[in-house]
């Protein structure tokens, strides 16, 4: 590792990268920082820049690999800027290459009992038996255990007919773990920006509730993504999102799992969608996996039917993964090394961004609207209404009456200000847990005088429902 | 630029050539230039204007027609777009004879005029030439799309290093002896640094150039369909080499340039080499071989010169996948053998891609980054993107320019976020881009709307691109009868056509103002509607 580490510098910096090699950039906070390829080859986080194009990368710790060796030069001042030649991403493409692999036996399947004319909802169950030799005479041991996921699968569903035919059709299911500045979503876009480059599109599934990319902290989601940007990262497409509320798994656990379930069984059903030809996703939970216990994050694998499990540089969590996934059917649990060069990211800060973006949009391109509205239009829930009392707090061999998942209307007061609210797609009261939101809308005023609710909005208009759901989600713009 | 219709004239020369009129010609030719010189940008009264004046003098058409077209080959590149509007504006609004005339010459004029100008243009060129089919018919209509495919992909090329030149196959076969040096280097993506000059008009009468033109196309094709399964590493079809063949034999007996001729000879002998090493192999490998290409083949010969293809006896599915189904062995090493002429490189990493996360740390990558880059050969130089093939690569292109576009386009006060769609839609493949597309403002007219569905009720609000606007007609009110001012005019790029600004057509056909048609804004939506905030 050859350090040129160079304070605040002013100027231009010319980089000459060799075969495989990576320049770390980390803009000095506050400046515009903008990298160049001159020549050759060049990717960030698997997308490749177009030449002499100036990228910005102002605020944000960046990666530039190349395969094939390349010209870089780096202007604007910058913390520190280094060329290094041991990174994982041999490791990394090989990963890529084997999920890329699944995705081609995937469409190898559908293409298939397509052309037989097979219908794969009548008879799910022969189409899987007869698939099963093809799959293993084209694979090692590992991909005979896909097949035989086939029960397992249908138990955690409990009726997707679809997925009743043969998991290994809907591609391959990733999803990464590791302990807090591991790596997990750098992999991940590297995963998904290299699925795009090669299949023109994949799902990206994003289960961190500290840090979602898609949507806002304090949600699960997924979005299918064709395109990808480097500076804006992948565009998504359609998103589909969660409220979970909080920024801690164990504040409510059980609701957690229950969004866990419902996300998990509306992307299988993407998944078999005839447009998803087979190409699985990529998900990626944040570093409280750590926190959680091996159970949790069992029903986490098993809900979400994924059949790869990454763990990035943590030989203790990728112990306690594959007791976790034990007998839950073949789940492949893979350990990878970390890169030297992670991003570490500032939890307060980031969390912030979030928000702003999901408002404001990246460089604020975005325009949200602000929407009054009388407190007697909307109805306010909360899931739960905070943790479960604890069976020790109770009268011996008394149940806790108050379901953590109970849904429970709530009165507005002056508290909710600055509060993130989801906007629910449920048509009424009982299907507020479940359902996914539309957005989400921050408080900006209540007056409780005129009995008036000042919300921004996303999109202007009335909002898609007057379902709306609290959280303990702040966001002081 | 040189008058690319009157080959006489040099490349100096800013006046076309009337000399190749008859004296009763020349005359209206040259008043009718004068005119043309005004049109240097896309403006409706001079197009409309220019339009009327060729309608009135239906009997000159000829004068016009050469005026237009030496114009347009003569004109700056950025000045070339409006002279093709006008003759769209001609042939659309006064046709007939106008048709005719324009038809011995578009295809020429359109594809040099495709080949020299910027993305940009380009992109409406394609907008345009997609209204034409009804016009100038689809058969020639065809033929400009393939070469305006044909120079999207040279595009492509350019930005590529040289990776996986190792086939001797000229990319062109040119039919002109104007530009000997184009065609003197038999390589396979050069073809971005030749002219689009290659057919002279003047020695060849304009059917047999299309013809010969035609002719070019059919070469290119299958001598992409070749370059394309050497890539895949795969050896070309019996049947395309034989086309290709017979497609070359036609050829030789028009080429007159002797560097040429010899090029043509050279790629005639080899692919006569290659069918004789692939009949000994079938001879004695008799299983049908790769049946798709033939299908292929099949669909791409519509050139009456070559013999019918026999159809091939099975059908299995193309396996695309890497592993799916490997070829068998012995057969794919005399595939091999037979196309040691016809391959690249690429062959070789093809199907060395990690298949099992138990090798992940020991398996040599180079299948997968070759995957990635190597057999993604059209990279965009806008954005570092990669293709397989040179349609992905035009549309995403198109995708871009239209990213760009909405990103550039501040009026009207940008977009915003749309919410998310519901499950039954996600699942379907619905997409929150087309949602999100639309703008700010369409979302209030569609909320002034709904408040306002009695007055407006049963009226409809076409909406295109980022402005909301109807078509314009002749006789039309030009002020607006509610507000009494005048409205704007735009250029729908979508539907080609010139339209009203934030306007609507109600039942009286007068034209009136979205915002005057919907007004008064209800004393409700001051005070709970939408407002735009400021970002910060």
């Amino acid at each position: 590792m050859s350090a040129v580490r160079d304070e605040s510098r002013p100027s231009v910096a010319k980089f000459q990268l060799s075969k495989e090699s990576e320049l770390r950039i980390e803009a000095t906070q506050g400046h515009a920082v903008t990298v160049t390829l001159l020549s050759g080859e060049a990717e960030i986080l698997g997308v490749e820049m177009a030449q002499n194009k100036a990228y910005s990368i102002s605020n944000r710790k960046l990666p530039v690999f190349t395969w094939h060796g390349c010209e870089l030069s780096v202007s604007g001042p910058t913390d520190f800027a280094y060329t290094a030649s041991e990174t994982p991403m041999p490791v990394y493409a090989n990963t890529f290459g084997v999920i890329h692999s699944r995705r081609k036996q995937a469409e190898a399947l559908i293409e298939k009992s397509r052309l037989e004319g097979e219908s794969i909802s009548r008879d799910g169950k022969s189409v899987a038996n007869e698939q099963e030799p093809s799959v293993q005479t084209t694979q090692s041991t590992s991909d005979s255990k896909i097949a035989n996921k086939t029960d397992q699968a249908t138990i955690a569903n409990g009726g997707l007919e679809s997925e009743k035919a043969d998991p290994a059709r809907l591609g391959p299911r990733v999803i990464i773990m590791g302990p807090p500045e591991s790596g997990k979503s750098t992999l991940a876009s590297l995963l998904l920006n290299y699925s795009v480059k090669a299949c023109g599109k994949s799902l990206f599934v994003d289960l961190d509730i500290t840090r979602n990319a898609i949507s806002v902290p304090g949600s699960i989601s997924a979005s299918t993504v064709s395109k990808v940007d480097i500076e804006e990262g992948p565009l998504l497409d359609a998103s589909l999102s969660f409220f979970y509320g909080y920024l801690d798994p164990n504040e409510n656990r059980a609701e957690l799992e229950r969004l866990l379930a419902s996300l998990g069984s509306v992307v299988a059903e993407k998944l078999a969608h005839p447009d998803m030809n087979g190409c699985g996703y990529i998900a990626s939970v944040g570093g409280w996996i750590e926190s959680c216990s091996r159970d949790f994050i069992g029903s986490l694998i098993e809900s979400m039917r994924a059949d790869v499990v990454l763990v990035i540089g943590a030989e203790r969590m990728f112990a306690d993964v594959k007791q976790a996934v034990e007998g839950k059917g073949n789940i492949e649990v893979v350990d990878l090394p970390r890169s030297g060069g992670v991003v570490r990211h500032d939890k307060a800060s980031t969390n912030k961004d979030r928000f702003k973006q999901y408002f404001y949009g990246l460089n604020s391109t975005l325009n949200p609207f602000k929407t009054v509205l009388d407190f007697s239009s909307v109805s306010l829930y909360k899931v739960g209404g905070g943790a479960a009392i604890p069976a020790s707090a109770l009268p011996i061999g008394a149940e806790p009456t108050l379901d953590p998942n109970r849904i429970a209307p709530i009165a507005i007061q002056n508290d909710l200000i600055h509060s993130i609210l989801a906007v629910s797609q449920a048509k009424e009261e009982s299907e507020v847990s479940d359902a996914p939101v539309a957005g989400y809308v921050h408080v900006a005023k209540v007056d409780m005088q005129a009995k008036r609710l000042t919300l921004l909005a996303p999109a202007p208009g009335e909002l898609p429902s007057r379902i709306l759901m609290a959280g303990t989600l702040k966001w002081l713009e | 630029m040189s008058g690319v219709y009157s080959g006489q004239l040099r490349p100096d020369v800013t006046t076309p050539n009337f000399s190749r009129l008859s004296p009763e010609e020349r005359l209206p030719a040259q008043e009718y230039d004068a005119f043309l010189q005004e049109l240097t940008f896309n403006s409706l009264p001079v197009i409309k204007n220019l339009t009327k004046i060729a309608g009135e003098n239906i009997a000159a058409r000829r004068s016009i027609v050469f005026a237009v077209e030496s114009r347009i080959g003569l004109a700056e590149v950025d000045k070339k777009l409006p002279l093709l509007y006008l003759v769209d504006s001609i042939v659309k609004n006064i046709g007939g004879e106008y048709i005719q005339a324009f038809r011995l010459n578009i295809f020429k004029i359109f594809t040099s005029v495709y080949d020299k100008v910027d993305y940009e243009t380009c992109a409406r060129l394609r907008k345009l030439l997609n209204t034409w089919s009804d016009i100038f018919g689809q058969e020639l209509c065809d033929l400009m799309w393939r070469r305006v495919h044909e120079r999207d992909g040279r595009n492509a090329d350019n930005t590529k290093s040289s990776k996986t030149q190792s086939l001797k196959i000229p990319k062109k076969e040119h039919s002109s002896s104007q530009y000997p040096e184009t065609s003197k280097r038999p390589r396979y993506d050069s073809g971005s640094t030749s002219q689009p000059q290659n057919i002279s008009m003047d020695n060849l009468s304009t059917i047999e150039a299309q013809a010969l033109a035609q002719l070019d196309i059919q070469v290119q094709r299958l001598t992409n369909e070749i370059v394309s399964k050497a890539v895949a590493g795969q050896a070309p079809s019996l049947d395309v080499l034989q086309a290709l063949s017979a497609l070359l034999a036609v050829k030789i007996q028009h080429v007159k340039n002797p560097d040429e001729l010899k090029n043509v000879l050279d790629l005639q002998a080899q692919i006569t080499q290659n069918i004789q090493q692939q009949q000994q192999q079938a001879a004695q490998n008799p299983t049908g071989a790769s049946s798709n290409t033939i299908n292929e083949a099949q669909s791409a010969l519509s050139v009456p010169q070559i013999t019918p293809v026999v159809a091939p006896t099975t059908s299995a599915p193309a396996w695309q996948g890497s592993t799916a189904q490997p070829p068998n062995p012995v057969h794919s090493a005399k595939t091999d053998r037979a196309s040691t002429q016809v391959r690249t490189t690429a062959r070789v990493t093809r199907t060395n891609v990690c298949g099992s996360f138990d090798k992940i740390r020991k398996f040599p990558h180079r299948g997968t980054i070759a995957l990635l880059y190597d057999e993604l050969p059209h990279k965009s130089a806008a954005d570092g993107n990669r293709f397989a093939k040179v349609e992905d690569l035009r549309a995403h292109l198109d995708w871009l320019f239209e990213k760009n576009k909405k990103k550039t386009s501040k009026q009207h006060g940008g977009v915003s976020r749309s919410w998310f769609i519901s499950v039954a839609e996600w699942v379907q493949g619905g997409s929150q881009t087309s949602a999100s597309k639309a703008n700010t403002v369409e979302a209030i007219f569609r909320d002034v709307k709904k408040q306002e569905d009695k007055d407006v009720e049963g009226l409809h609000i076409p909406t295109s691109g980022d402005k909301v606007g109807v078509s314009r007609t002749d006789g039309d009110n030009e002020i607006c009868p509610i507000c009494g001012e005048k409205f704007e005019t735009f250029w729908d790029e979508d539907e080609q056509t010139w339209k009203w600004e934030d306007a609507l057509r109600a039942a009286d056909e007068k034209v009136y103002h979205v915002f005057c048609m919907s007004s008064p804004v209800p004393e409700g939506l001051a005070s709970a509607g939408p407002k735009p905030t400021n970002p910060g």
